[in-house]
């Protein structure tokens, strides 16, 4: 019986841990983790530790078989690394706040000629705040415990026979010399041991070192004790010296033996670190989904140097599946519609399909999903029918892929919390223009309503001046409010979004002409000039863009004193329109340029005249120019005053004859 | 001269005020309807001059009562519109609107478009360009039998489609035509690309037409909307 995982959000507070063992018995542990799992709607991981010992092919493939088993009821795959199980499970639980480990009664008993302390006794120890559940054992065990020698008995090459003989060549040697030399028994005993250490570093396995041992005593023994040439000894301490020296070469035979394969363990152990901390700093500079995928594929073909087809998901389905390849690789095709559909599987079943396992076995891939948690990020395919996987590289792989995973999360997160960060600012910025508006529309209504009422009770006892200069003041500010509303009415365009626009291709000259007509009757002041090339088509929405020549014209006159001269020029630069107004005026100090563009800024205004100003204007401008895909810049002008520039896209017209 | 007779179509009180104490202290007589029935009823009984028609009306759309009126006159129409929507002014005129005027509007301008439209009115009234073969306005002289266009002495070179703008405009002196409509008559249809080559073709002419930056402007471009030839005194 399959149990499928639960697709249900597990609650946050369990978080179930099962571990991972060779043990014919483990497929029970973790089928009975996975339901208490889902009983309690529990995260589940099921974990396993590597330590340094070798394991034979029979043992690799059970436990390949047990991780397999163990992702499919759904659990989240864990490898660490560390010469102590006990500790490590206790470090994994406590760092991802484990609540019960489930653990296998064949784990437990740790028989072994030092008495240590059983494996749950040390986790009850270490981790005591943690709930675990053993699983007594129905399977004999007998059979697997019986061997656990038999990673030492390497088989020695034919060059480890010959190094070991040369070094207690070499050693013999030495003591002869010692011993011409009159030095005490104790230095040539030193040499032996020596002798040994150098053969356990030198040669591979423990069945040297042990040799060298035992040969070593021969050796002291035959040359360098009295009577020589023979096993005897004359004097009486010699089978005790024997003796020390046999347990002495033999431990150290051990120990270096033992360091050499921390040694090896340590090396993987730096490469996996270095590879995993180098994808961290390459995920962590990827934006975005597809380019972590990228990045991680990249780096699995470097590492493991074979293909890899990715799938990504995008708006709650996997696209279209993406190849990479190694070096010399061939490119057979693994993206077929039958590769994609298994692909697809995975993403829905969030499991583990294709070659190797239960579903889909006669796929050209094996396809891991890309997960954190219950949330699928992508897919990754890995053709294995070549060359299967062996245990370090599959490590190493999951190890890359649950980082990739994680950067996607992170990436959602980050892009989730961006949208929000934009949408609170879209909001803010709606919440400041209804305050400026509400405040600065009700400055120029005053004065309009009071006008008018003085104008209506007292008129006839006004004189002719002043009610001359409340008329000229009811105008000007209706003017201004005409203006405002204008502004206003295009930032709603602008909002509504590009697709609005109502783009069409107009003569520059022309919607200068017609900018102008719209400035307010004060220009009779200026001297406004206009330089226009002829016949220059650029495509745009020419009410907006009326209104960013109207807003920048009125800029120049407002914060410019009477009789400057505005220069409005019409070019045409490599393959834009541009259009620069330009005056003569006092310029804009420098410690205001970086802000005129923005919302709401009005400036320190020193010319009396500009009397009020939302601050919408250039801000307006510039989002306008920008949904055109032009640019609008502020340059000084020679020898004072200022420039604006902006561009707008040509058009392309074919003249019908 | 200002004796013309114009009915004030507007629903808004203020804004009717507005139009109708300009025109009285400008020696216009008028009427003043409210809405779109009154309108109608009131231009088919007294038959006004000109009618200055508010296009939002509470009781029916600007461009009926256009249609209403040209079933059975051809008396001008100028168009009051509010100045964000240009289409409304386009159907307006393709409807047979003779000129629009945006709002807010001021009081010269209204005056200035009644101006151009009485004008226009006066010389269709006398009856006597509509049917020679040769039309005259300031300068430009236009010799339709012919195919010839002078301007003072000279003759203007135009190329055939220029030719075909400059009568059309001509004929319709006075009103504002729409790129629609100016395109359909010239392309027989109406495509973006169209009327961008109008633009050109406009811009080419004008340059023939008005040699000199400051002096006499005999065509006015409405951004947007359309062309029109104005009458020159």
């Amino acid at each position: 019986m399959r149990l499928q995982p639960e697709h249900m959000e597990p609650k946050a507070e369990e978080h179930i841990l099962v571990c991972l063992s060779a043990a014919p018995s483990n497929e029970k542990i973790v089928s009975t983790a996975a339901k208490m799992a889902s009983a309690l709607q529990a995260r589940f991981t099921a974990l396993y530790v590597q330590t340094g010992k070798n394991i034979d092919e029979t043992d690799k493939e059970k436990l390949d078989e047990h991780i397999r088993y163990a992702e499919e009821l759904g659990a989240e795959i864990v490898m660490t690394h560390g010469e102590s199980v006990p500790v490590q499970i206790a470090e994994y639980a406590r760092l991802s706040n484990v609540t019960k480990i489930v653990i296998g009664q064949s784990n437990a008993r740790r028989s072994h000629f030092f008495s240590k302390s059983s494996l749950t006794e040390k986790l009850i120890e270490i981790v005591p705040e943690i709930d675990i559940h053993i699983i007594p054992d129905a399977v004999k065990t007998g059979k697997y415990h019986k061997k656990p020698f038999t990673w030492y008995a390497q088989r020695p090459s034919a060059r480890d026979y010959l190094l070991t003989v040369l070094i207690f060549a070499v050693c013999t040697l030495i003591g002869l010399g010692f011993q011409k030399l009159n030095f005490t028994d104790t230095n040539i005993v030193t040499i032996y041991i020596l002798g040994v250490l150098l053969t356990s570093i030198v040669t591979d396995g423990y069945l040297c070192s042990v040799a060298g041992s035992f040969l070593s005593v021969f050796l002291f023994c035959f040359f360098l004790t009295e009577p020589r040439m023979s096993f005897q000894t004359y004097a009486v301490g010699y089978p005790v010296t024997f003796l020390i020296m046999l347990i002495s070469s033999v431990l150290t035979g051990a120990l270096a033996a033992k360091l050499k394969a921390h040694a090896k363990i340590s090396a993987q152990l730096a490469f996996r670190t270095q590879i995993l901390f180098d994808t961290d700093r390459q995920l962590q500079k990827a934006k975005g989904k597809k380019e972590i995928l990228d990045v991680t594929c990249t780096q699995l073909v470097r590492l493991l140097n074979r293909n890899f087809t990715a799938y990504v998901v995008e708006n709650g389905t996997l696209s279209e599946g993406q190849f990479f390849t190694g070096e010399t690789q061939d490119t057979e095709d693994l993206l077929t519609a039958k590769e994609q559909e298994i692909a697809r599987w995975v993403y829905e079943n969030r499991q583990r399909a294709g070659a190797t396992t239960h579903q889909f076995p006669n796929a050209k891939c094996l396809y891991l999903a890309i997960r954190s948690g219950d949330h699928v990020y992508g897919v990754i395919g890995i053709p294995v029918q070549k060359e299967s996987l062996d245990s370090f590289e599959y490590s190493i792989l999951i190890s890359v892929i649950n980082e990739c995973a994680l950067a996607m999360e992170n990436s959602q997160n980050a892009m989730e919390k961006e949208q929000n960060a934009v949408l609170a600012k879209n909001e803010q910025l709606r919440a400041d223009l209804l305050r400026a508006i509400s405040h600065d529309l009700r400055t120029p209504l005053c004065s309009i309503s009071g006008n008018a009422d003085m104008l209506l009770n007292s008129g006839d006892r006004l004189d002719e001046t002043t009610r001359q200069q409340i008329y000229t003041d009811i105008y000007d500010d209706s003017e201004w409010l005409i203006g405002v509303v204008e502004n206003l009415l295009s930032i709603t365009r602008l909002n509504d979004g590009r697709l609005k626009f109502k783009f069409s291709d107009q003569l520059l000259d022309e919607v200068i002409t017609e900018s102008l007509r719209h400035i307010n009757r004060k220009h009779d002041a200026y001297k406004i000039t206009v330089e226009c090339e002829e016949l220059i088509l650029a495509r745009m929405d020419v009410r907006l863009i009326i209104q960013v020549l109207v807003n920048l014209i009125d800029n120049a006159i407002k914060y410019t004193p009477p009789g400057s001269v505005i220069c409005i020029r019409g070019s045409k630069q490599e393959d834009m329109a541009q259009i620069r107004v330009e005056d003569n005026g006092a310029g804009i100090a420098d410690e205001m340029k970086p802000h005129i563009f923005e919302m709401f800024y009005t400036g320190k205004n020193t010319v009396a005249d500009s009397h009020r100003s939302l601050g919408l204007g250039l801000a307006l401008c510039r989002s306008i120019i920008e949904a055109h895909e032009g640019t609008l810049q502020l340059t000084d002008n020679n020898p004072h005053g200022c420039i604006f520039t902006f561009t707008l896209p040509l058009s392309e017209v074919t003249l019908n004859e | 001269m200002n004796k013309a007779l114009i009915l004030v179509v507007e629903d808004d009180r203020p804004i009717r005020n507005l139009i109708v104490t300009t025109l009285k202290t400008h020696d216009y007589k008028y009427l003043a309807a409210e809405n779109g029935t009154s309108a109608i009823l009131e231009a088919s009984s007294h038959n006004p001059d000109i009618v200055l028609l508010d296009l939002g009306l509470p009781d029916m759309e600007g461009v009926d009562v256009i249609r209403k009126i040209r079933s059975w006159s051809n008396m001008p129409i100028i168009v009051i519109s509010a100045r964000s929507e240009d289409t409304d002014k386009i159907e307006a005129l393709d409807a047979g609107a003779d000129d629009y005027i945006t709002k807010p509007f001021s009081v010269e301008e209204l005056l200035a478009r009644i101006r151009v439209t009485q004008r226009r009115l006066s010389i269709s009234q006398a009856g006597v360009q509509q049917e020679t073969s040769v039309f005259t306005n300031g300068n430009l002289k236009i010799d339709y039998t012919a195919g010839c266009t002078y301007l003072g002495e000279n003759e203007l070179h135009l190329t055939p489609i220029e030719y075909k703008l400059l009568c059309l405009l001509s004929r319709n002196v006075g009103k504002v035509l729409t790129h629609t409509y100016i395109t359909q008559q010239i392309w027989g249809r109406c495509s973006e690309n169209d009327v961008a080559s109008l633009r050109v073709f406009m811009a080419t002419l004008r340059k023939k037409l008005e040699p000199e930056k400051n002096g006499v402007q005999y065509i006015q471009t409405h951004i947007g909307i359309g062309y029109r030839m104005l009458r020159i005194e």
